[in-house]
C-alpha cells in the first residue's frame, strides 16, 4: 500500500491518507480482514503526528469501510469490498481469455464497452 | 563506451575458503580419528556408542568403526562445504555459513566421539560407560570455538558481480516535498504454514505419548518460531527499508545510507533457498543473499553497502524497490 501525500495540496493530510487507504483497499492491494498499518508506525514513517493518521483512519471507519478495535487496530472490513476481489478475479480470468484468444486490450476495452450500453 | 562492464570483484581468496570449509573439519576429525585409533588397545573390544534417554549404554561397535565414522564425518562434511562454496560465484556470506557450519559441526561431533570413547579405557565392559553431562557441554564449547576459528579464517572479499543493467533498477518519481511511504504485510504461504503447524502438534505429541516432557519444550519453542514466521511487515520510508514481525520483533532495519540498489527478483524457496523462513540462498542468482522467503514470487532484493544482500518476498515489489532507490538516491 503506497501512501503519497502532497502537503502542499489543498486536500487536508487525513483525508489523503483515507483516499491512499480507499486506493488500496479498491486495487485489493489489502484484503478484507487485514490490518492496517499502525496509526504509530505510519504517522513516524510519514513524519506525521499521530493523530492526523488517526482522523484518516476515523474517516474510514465513518465511511464503514474499516472497524478500529482497541489493541488491534484498523481492519478492513470483510463484507466492505468482498464482490471486488470476485470481479477482479473475474476480469483477470477475462483477460487471459482474450490473450489466448489474440484478443487485443483496446479490442476487449470495446467489448465491454458494448456491454455497459 | 556504453557496455556496463561488470564490477571488478576482488579476486576469491580460494585458499583460505579451502582452508576454513575443508580443511579445518579434515584435520579435526583426522586428530580425532587418530587419537581413538592410537588408544584402541586400551579400550574394551566392543565400545559403547550410543546411550539412551536414561543414561545407560544402548549401542556398541568396535574402535575401527569409530575411528572410520569420526573420518567419514569429516570427509562427507568437508566434500558438501566444499562443493557449496566452490559450485558457484562465492559469496562471502554464504562462504562464512559453510566454514562455521561445516568445521563447527565436525569440531563438536568428532570432540565429543573421541571424549566419550576414550573415557572407556580400561573398562572391562563398555555397558558401564557413561555420557556425562560434562562432556556433551565441553564438546559444544570446542565446536563453538572451531567455529570461530573457521570464520575468522575467511576473509572479507567484495564478491564479483555484474552491474545490472540501468533499466532493471526501477524508480519512482517523487515530487519535492511529497511525503511518501510504502508498506505491505506477507504471510507465509498456505502449505509451509500447514507444515509447521504439523510440526508442532506431531512434536507435542509424541512428547506426550513418549512422556518425554523436554519435548513439550521444543513444542512451544517451534510454536514461537511458527508465530514469529507465519506474517512480517514491509515497510519502505523516509528511515529505509523496515521488517517486522506481528510480534514486533524480531525486526530488521536497513537505513537509506546503506542502500547501494534495490531490485525485483524471481525467488524460488526450495530450489535457492532450501526452505521457507529467514533464509540464506545456496543456489542460484541470489547465491548468498538473505533474507525473508515466506513464500515464492517475486521479492525485494536490496544490495547493501559492503556487498551483503538482502531478500524478502513481497506483493509488489517493484513500487517498494522503486522507492528504495529513489529515497536512497536523494539520501546520498
Amino acid at each position: 500500500m503506497l501512501f503519497r501525500l502532497d502537503p502542499n495540496s489543498a486536500e487536508p493530510l487525513f483525508a489523503q491518507i483515507a483516499a491512499a487507504v480507499r486506493g488500496a483497499v479498491a486495487r485489493g492491494d489489502v484484503q478484507p480482514g487485514e490490518r492496517l498499518p499502525g496509526a504509530r508506525d505510519l504517522a513516524d514513517s510519514l513524519g506525521l503526528n499521530v493523530h492526523t493518521v488517526l482522523r484518516g483512519y476515523q474517516q474510514l471507519r465513518d465511511e464503514g469501510l474499516v472497524e478500529l478495535r482497541r489493541g488491534r487496530g484498523a481492519v478492513v472490513v470483510r463484507g466492505a469490498v468482498g464482490d471486488w476481489a470476485e470481479l477482479r478475479q473475474e476480469v483477470a480470468d477475462v483477460v487471459e481469455r482474450a490473450r489466448g484468444l489474440g484478443v487485443s486490450a483496446q479490442e476487449l476495452f470495446d467489448m465491454i464497452r458494448l456491454e455497459y450500453r | 563506451m556504453t557496455e556496463a562492464a561488470p564490477t571488478a570483484g576482488d579476486a576469491r581468496p580460494v585458499v583460505r575458503i579451502v582452508v576454513a570449509v575443508a580443511v579445518l573439519p579434515l584435520v579435526v576429525a583426522a586428530a580425532g580419528a587418530a587419537l581413538v585409533w592410537s588408544r584402541r588397545d586400551a579400550l574394551p573390544a566392543e565400545v559403547a556408542i550410543h546411550w539412551g534417554v536414561d543414561g545407560a549404554a544402548d549401542g556398541f561397535a568396535s574402535p575401527g568403526v569409530v575411528v572410520a565414522m569420526v573420518a567419514g564425518f569429516g570427509v562427507v562434511f568437508a566434500a558438501a562445504g566444499l562443493w557449496l562454496s566452490l559450485a558457484g560465484p562465492a559469496d562471502p556470506l554464504l562462504v562464512r555459513v559453510l566454514a562455521v557450519t561445516t568445521t563447527g559441526v565436525t569440531g563438536f561431533v568428532t570432540v565429543l566421539a573421541t571424549w566419550l570413547v576414550t573415557d572407556q579405557r580400561g573398562l572391562a565392559d563398555a555397558a558401564e560407560a557413561e555420557a556425562g553431562a560434562s562432556r556433551f557441554l565441553g564438546s559444544f564449547a570446542a565446536g563453538v570455538l572451531l567455529a570461530a576459528v573457521a570464520a575468522w579464517t575467511v576473509p572479507r572479499w567484495s564478491a564479483e558481480r555484474g552491474e545490472p543493467a540501468p533499466g532493471d533498477v526501477p524508480r519512482l518519481g517523487v515530487a519535492p516535498g511529497e511525503r511518501v511511504a510504502w508498506t505491505r504485510s506477507v504471510a507465509t504461504g498456505s502449505g509451509p504454514a500447514a507444515v509447521l503447524v504439523a510440526g508442532v502438534g506431531v512434536t507435542v505429541a509424541a512428547g506426550v505419548l513418549s512422556r518425554q516432557w523436554w519435548m513439550l519444550g521444543v513444542g512451544a519453542a517451534l510454536g514461537v518460531v511458527a508465530a514469529v514466521m507465519f506474517s512480517i511487515t514491509v515497510t519502505v520510508d523516509r528511515h529505509g527499508l523496515t521488517l517486522r514481525s506481528r510480534l514486533g520483533r524480531p525486526r530488521m532495519h536497513i537505513p537509506l545510507g546503506e542502500v547501494e540498489r534495490a531490485t525485483v527478483v524471481d525467488v524460488r524457496p526450495l530450489r535457492h533457498f532450501g526452505g521457507y523462513g529467514y533464509r540464506i540462498a545456496a543456489f542460484g542468482p541470489l547465491r548468498g543473499a538473505s533474507g525473508y522467503v515466506l513464500r515464492g514470487g517475486s521479492g525485494l532484493l536490496v544490495e547493501r553497502r559492503g556487498g551483503r544482500r538482502t531478500v524478502v518476498v513481497v506483493d509488489d515489489a517493484a513500487t517498494a524497490a522503486g522507492l528504495l532507490n529513489t529515497l536512497a538516491e536523494r539520501a546520498r
